[in-house]
């Protein structure tokens, strides 16, 4: 149920995203949605780039590496409706929360720097959790973004660490 | 170069007339004869070729927007709900034993955003919550009161319902239980408030105007509002989803009737109220 809730509720923002852009005239490629196979390339860098922030921290504060970076990989966890629930939100985050809020903040004010803090800031107020880890890692895409405008690396990116995180991750 | 519909000039280099979003043409086109208009036929047969498409996307843009609305402001509710019936873990309406403080926040979170994105999609097409029945009169309180007074009347259905006794004991007669006034602190009334407001303009103003105006169909307007808002109301159980359904069915009727959104949603917080004053159910 809770990745039925997860598709859902990407699927509406998906939505009105697409809505808002074509009432104004805009498609998601205007966002940077591209098709190119140096996405894929990009995708894995940014997912192994945005997992370190969390293996240091794992370094840092329990002085080893987490199960889920160092455990052999398991199937256990894994589930189509899973794999979906994960691509939407993978595509949720990288289009509406950083593509889309990174563009119109810089369109509007033309400041970097509050585009990335506007993006990163309301990510992290979503995962209010995480904490430290996930910042650093919701920057580094930020600032590939501010620097590429291209979000399908990203997008891929974060797929690519939830399965990671999925395939290695044991229990519960 | 003219403009085929203002028919205003162009000076040369210009092909497009960005007011009516048509091409340019290379002689201005005729007046419309006096004759045909007295005639009532006003549209020359280019205009009807070129409309016939127009009208078409408008309308599957029409459909779309009602979808999204829907989809936004329900899917998760609807999916939820019947999650819930599918599990046979079905529960009632009580809200006793959450933070009333709490319940209104989550319902204005949920409600707000929703009722912006209709508001959105209403100023897209040049109209407002006007359009859809929200109206600011006197008379919508007393017409407020009026409907929900009648939904005791739905209780003498249920009287031949032995399973909805619960449901009469709370909806019907609530107000001889113990009552909460917890459920008076204001972010709680503003809570019930939205997320009546919620409801009732999106499922029953919104989606019902876009049904009728895109089939004309008066009962398939009222099936559809109805029968939506019965299914997101099944993780209650069927028995109250179709005790609920007879309620939103006599709300989708006054609707269709007098095209007043108002009154609508103040019975539906006044049920919702009453509902939560009470909420000692067996």
């Amino acid at each position: 149920m809770v990745d039925l809730g997860l598709i859902v509720r990407s699927l509406s923002l998906l939505f009105l995203l697409a809505y808002v852009l074509f009432r104004q005239g805009r498609s998601l490629r205007q966002l940077g949605v591209t098709a190119r196979w140096s996405d894929l390339g990009l995708g894995l860098a940014l997912a192994g780039l945005g997992l370190v922030p969390y293996a240091i921290n794992d370094l840092v504060v329990h002085g080893t590496l987490g199960s889920w970076l160092v455990s052999g990989l398991s199937l256990g966890r894994m589930s189509l409706l899973g794999l979906v629930s994960l691509l939407c939100a993978a595509a949720m985050h990288g289009l509406v929360l950083r593509a889309y809020i990174m563009t119109e903040v810089l369109a509007l004010t033309s400041r970097a720097v509050l585009a990335v803090v506007a993006s990163v800031g309301l990510e992290e107020l979503y995962h209010f959790e995480y904490r430290t880890p996930t910042v650093a890692s919701l920057l580094i895409s930020a600032f590939f973004y501010w620097k590429t405008r291209r979000v399908t690396p990203i997008v891929l990116g974060i797929c690519l660490s939830g399965l990671w995180i999925l395939l290695h991750q044991t229990g519960s | 170069m003219f403009c085929p519909r203002c028919r205003d000039e162009y000076r040369s280099g210009f092909t497009w007339c960005h007011d009516c979003d048509v091409a340019l043409v290379d002689r201005v086109p005729d007046e419309p004869s006096e004759t045909a208009s007295e005639e009532g036929d006003e549209s020359n047969p280019v205009d009807v070729l070129e409309a016939a498409p127009a009208q078409s996307r408008e309308g599957a843009i029409r459909v779309l927007e009602l979808g999204l609305v829907l989809f936004v402001g329900f899917a998760y509710s609807l999916v939820t709900s019947l999650h819930h019936q599918w599990l046979g873990a079905t529960h009632g309406f009580d809200v006793s034993g959450h933070d009333p403080t709490w319940v209104g926040l989550r319902d204005l979170a949920q409600g707000v955003p929703v009722i912006c994105v209709l508001l959105y999609v209403l100023s897209r097409r040049g109209r407002g919550l006007r359009e859809i029945g929200v109206t600011a009169r006197w008379s919508d309180l007393p017409l407020g009161l009026a409907l929900y007074a009648l939904l005791p009347l739905v209780g003498v259905i249920l009287l031949f319902l032995p399973s909805s006794r619960p449901f009469l004991a709370a909806a019907t007669f609530g107000w001889h239980a113990r009552l909460s006034t917890q459920v008076l602190a204001p972010l709680y009334l503003a809570g019930l408030l939205c997320a009546a407001a919620k409801e009732e303009l999106l499922v029953r103003a919104y989606m019902m105007s876009e049904v009728l105006d895109l089939t004309g169909s008066a009962f398939l307007a009222v099936a559809s509002s109805t029968c939506l808002q019965a299914l997101y109301h099944l993780y209650q159980g069927r028995v109250l989803a179709f005790v609920q359904a007879l309620t939103f069915l006599t709300y989708s009727l006054f609707y269709w009737k007098t095209r007043r959104a108002t009154p609508v949603v103040l019975a539906h917080f006044t049920h919702n109220l009453l509902l939560a004053l009470a909420p000692s159910v067996p």
